[in-house]
C-alpha cells in the first residue's frame, strides 16, 4: 500500500511538473520571439468572434496570403507534405510572400505554413508551368478588449477606408502576431480615439 | 448513519459548485482581455493561478486528505485554473487554432489529475471534455457537415485519454459501487457513450441514408444499455440512479411511439425508408449484435424468470423483424406496423401483470401508460373532430386514474 502512496506523489509532482513546463516553455518561446524575431507587416482585415475561454477576438483575413508560388529547386518532389515554408519579402510598407518552399531556408525571413493543396498553371505554347501552392498562416486572430473588438470590426469593414496591418514579429520560422496598427497606431488605440 | 451520508453529499455538493462557479468566474474575467495588463503580469496570472491551484491541490492532499469535499473542491478547481492558464497564453499571444484546439490541449494537460488526487469531480469534468474534443474532432464526421475538423494530436492519444478515465471509473465501480460519486460517473460515462454512438451511427449510415438500419442500430444499443445497467451500472433502486437502464429504456420507448402510428409509413418514405439493401451488417452492428448476445446470456441465467421489461430487451428482435417486413420488395408496411402494434401492447401486460403479482406500483402503471399513449398516438391518427379526441383524452385520463387508485387500494390491502 506504501508504494501505491509513493507513486500517487510522484504521479501528482510529475503532473505538476509537466503542467507548469508546458506554460513556461510556451511563455520562453513567444516571449523570445517577441524580443529578438523581425517584424514584418501584412494587410488584413477583420472579423468580430467570440470564444468562451479566452474572450472576444477579431479572425484576421490575411491579404494575399494564402497562396505563392512553389520554389524552382521543389518543383520536381511528388512527396505529399503538410509542411512548406513562406519566404517573406518587405516592400515598401508591407510584406508579401514570394514563394514557397519545402526546405527549412537558412535566412531568417521565412515563416512555417500549413499546406493545403499545389495548382500547376500551363502558360504559351512552351508550356512552361508555374506551380502555386495553398496554405494557410499558423495565426488567424488577434484578442482584443470585450468592448473593443467589435468596434473594431465595425470601424475596420471593407469599404471604411482603413488599412489595417498585422504586425508580426519572426523568428526561427516561428510568428506571432504583436499588434495590429493602423498607420503606426495601435488599433485599440486608433478605436479609443475615435 | 443515513443522515450523515446526506449531510456528507450536500457538504460535497455545495463544495463542488462553489468552487466550480470560483474558476468559472476567473476564466470569465481574464477572457474580457484586459489591455491594461502587459506581458509580465500575464505571465504571472498564467503561471499564478496554475501554482496556486497545484498547491491548493498538494495542501488538500496532504494536510486533509479526509475531507472529501475539500478534496473534490481542488480537483476541480486544478481542472478549471490549468484551462485559465492555457486561455491566458492563447490571448497573450494570439495563438491561432480552434476551440476545439484549446479543449484539446487543456483535457491533455490535465488527465492525470483524476487520478494522483483522485477526485470523482474532476473525472466527469474530464469525461464530458474529452466528449466535446473527440466528436469536435472526429474527420469523417468533419467531412460529413463539410468542415475540416483535425486535431492537433493524433488520434491514439485521444484513446489513451479515454482508457485513463475508463480506468478510473472501473477503479472506482470495485471500490465504492453505489457511492454518489461513482453514480455521477455512470451518468458521464453514459451520455459520453451515447454521444460518440450517435457520430458513428451518423457516419457509417450516412452513404446508404437508410433509415430501417439506424432503428435497428438504436434499438441494438439501448437494448444493450438497459442489460448493462440491469446487470452491472445501476447505483441503486431509483431511476436516476440507474442512468444506463434510464437512458436505454427512454430510447426504446421513444422509437417504438415513432413506429406505432399508421402515418408513421409517410414519413419513413420522405426520409429514407428503402426496400433496398435490405440487411446491412457493417462491422459496428456485429460488434454490438455480438456483445447484446453476450449480455443476453448473461442476463437470462441472472433472471430465472421471465423479465417483466421484456419488451425492453426484445426491442432489437422486434426493430430487426419489422425492418425485414417493411424492407421486402412487395414492402409489407401494414403487417409491419400491426406487428410492433402487437409486440408494444403484449410487452404493456406482461409489465403489468409481473408488476400486480410482484406487487410494484410503478412497473403497473408504466405498463398502462405505454398502452395509454398507443391509444392515444391510434386516436390522433382517426378523422374525429377536436371535440371529440378533447373527450376521448379526458376519458383515457380517467381511466388511467381510476385504474391507478384501485390497483393502490388492491395493493394496500393485500399488503
Amino acid at each position: 500500500m506504501k508504494w501505491i502512496k509513493q507513486l500517487s506523489w510522484s504521479l501528482f509532482g510529475i503532473l505538476c511538473l509537466a503542467q507548469v513546463s508546458v506554460i513556461g516553455l510556451q511563455i520562453v518561446k513567444y516571449e523570445r520571439i517577441l524580443t529578438q524575431g523581425e517584424i514584418f507587416l501584412f494587410d488584413v482585415l477583420p472579423l468580430d468572434p467570440y470564444d468562451p475561454f479566452r474572450g472576444r477576438y477579431v479572425t484576421l483575413r490575411f491579404k494575399d496570403a494564402n497562396k505563392a508560388p512553389l520554389a524552382k529547386e521543389d518543383e520536381f518532389m511528388e512527396e505529399q507534405r503538410i509542411k512548406g515554408y513562406a519566404l517573406l519579402e518587405k516592400q515598401e510598407d508591407v510584406t508579401v510572400i514570394k514563394e514557397v518552399t519545402f526546405h527549412k531556408p537558412k535566412r531568417n525571413n521565412f515563416l512555417e505554413v500549413t499546406l493545403s493543396s499545389t495548382d500547376t498553371l500551363y502558360r504559351g505554347i512552351n508550356e512552361k508551368h508555374e506551380t502555386m501552392v495553398y496554405f494557410s498562416l499558423p495565426f488567424d486572430r488577434f484578442y482584443m478588449r470585450e468592448d473593443l473588438a467589435p468596434k473594431a470590426e465595425l470601424l475596420l469593414r471593407a469599404g471604411s477606408g482603413v488599412a489595417l496591418k498585422a504586425k508580426l514579429r519572426v523568428l526561427e520560422g516561428k510568428g506571432i502576431i504583436e499588434d495590429l496598427v493602423v498607420g503606426d497606431v495601435s488599433l485599440s488605440q486608433f478605436i479609443l480615439t475615435q | 448513519m443515513k443522515k450523515k451520508g446526506e449531510t456528507q453529499a450536500s457538504s460535497i455538493a455545495l463544495s463542488l459548485v462553489g468552487f466550480v462557479l470560483v474558476g468559472l468566474g476567473i476564466i470569465s474575467i481574464l477572457a474580457y482581455n484586459w489591455a491594461e495588463l502587459g506581458h509580465l503580469e500575464r505571465t504571472v496570472l498564467a503561471v499564478g493561478l496554475l501554482v496556486g491551484s497545484q498547491a491548493f491541490a498538494f495542501w488538500v492532499k496532504h494536510s486533509k486528505a479526509y475531507n472529501q469535499s475539500l478534496l473534490e473542491g481542488s480537483g476541480v478547481l486544478w481542472f478549471l485554473m490549468v484551462g485559465a492558464s492555457l486561455a491566458i497564453i492563447g490571448q497573450t499571444y494570439h495563438l491561432g487554432g480552434t476551440l476545439s484546439d484549446f479543449l484539446g490541449g487543456w483535457l491533455l494537460l490535465s488527465f492525470l489529475g483524476v487520478w494522483v488526487l483522485p477526485s470523482f469531480s474532476a473525472a466527469f469534468l474530464h469525461i464530458l471534455l474529452w466528449t466535446v474534443v473527440w466528436v469536435s474532432h472526429h474527420e469523417k464526421f468533419g467531412e460529413m457537415i463539410n468542415t475540416t475538423m483535425q486535431l492537433f494530436m493524433p488520434p491514439w492519444v485521444l484513446f489513451v485519454v479515454a482508457f485513463s478515465s475508463l480506468a478510473y471509473y472501473m477503479v472506482q465501480l470495485r471500490k465504492a459501487h453505489d457511492a454518489n460519486g461513482t453514480l455521477f460517473l455512470s451518468w458521464a460515462i453514459a451520455l459520453s457513450f451515447m454521444s460518440v454512438f450517435f457520430i458513428e451511427l451518423a457516419i457509417e449510415t450516412y452513404e446508404l441514408r437508410h433509415l430501417g438500419h439506424i432503428t435497428t442500430f438504436l434499438a441494438l444499443f439501448f437494448a444493450l444499455y438497459y442489460v448493462i445497467g440491469r446487470l452491472y451500472l445501476s447505483h441503486g433502486e431509483k431511476m436516476w440512479q440507474r442512468p444506463f437502464v434510464l437512458i436505454g429504456k427512454v430510447g426504446i420507448f421513444i422509437l417504438l411511439f415513432c413506429h406505432l402510428s399508421f402515418r408513421s409509413s409517410h414519413w419513413m418514405d420522405t426520409i429514407g425508408y428503402t426496400t433496398e439493401e435490405v440487411f446491412f451488417m457493417s462491422d459496428l452492428m456485429i460488434g454490438l449484435g455480438m456483445v447484446f448476445v453476450l449480455l443476453l446470456v448473461l442476463f437470462v441465467r441472472q433472471c430465472k424468470s421471465v423479465p417483466s421489461e421484456v419488451l425492453i430487451i426484445l426491442s432489437p428482435f422486434i426493430f430487426f423483424i419489422y425492418n425485414t417486413l417493411i424492407q421486402r420488395e412487395e414492402a409489407l408496411v401494414y403487417e409491419a406496423i400491426v406487428f410492433i402494434n402487437i409486440s408494444l401492447v403484449l410487452g404493456a401486460l406482461i409489465m403489468i401483470m409481473r408488476g400486480a403479482k410482484e406487487s410494484c406500483m410503478g412497473m403497473i402503471n408504466q405498463g398502462m401508460l405505454l398502452i395509454a399513449i398507443a391509444i392515444w398516438i391510434h386516436f390522433m391518427d382517426a378523422d374525429f373532430s377536436l371535440v371529440a379526441k378533447g373527450l376521448a383524452f379526458i376519458a383515457t385520463g380517467v381511466f388511467f386514474l381510476a385504474m391507478n387508485a384501485l390497483v393502490r387500494r388492491k395493493l394496500k390491502a393485500h399488503s
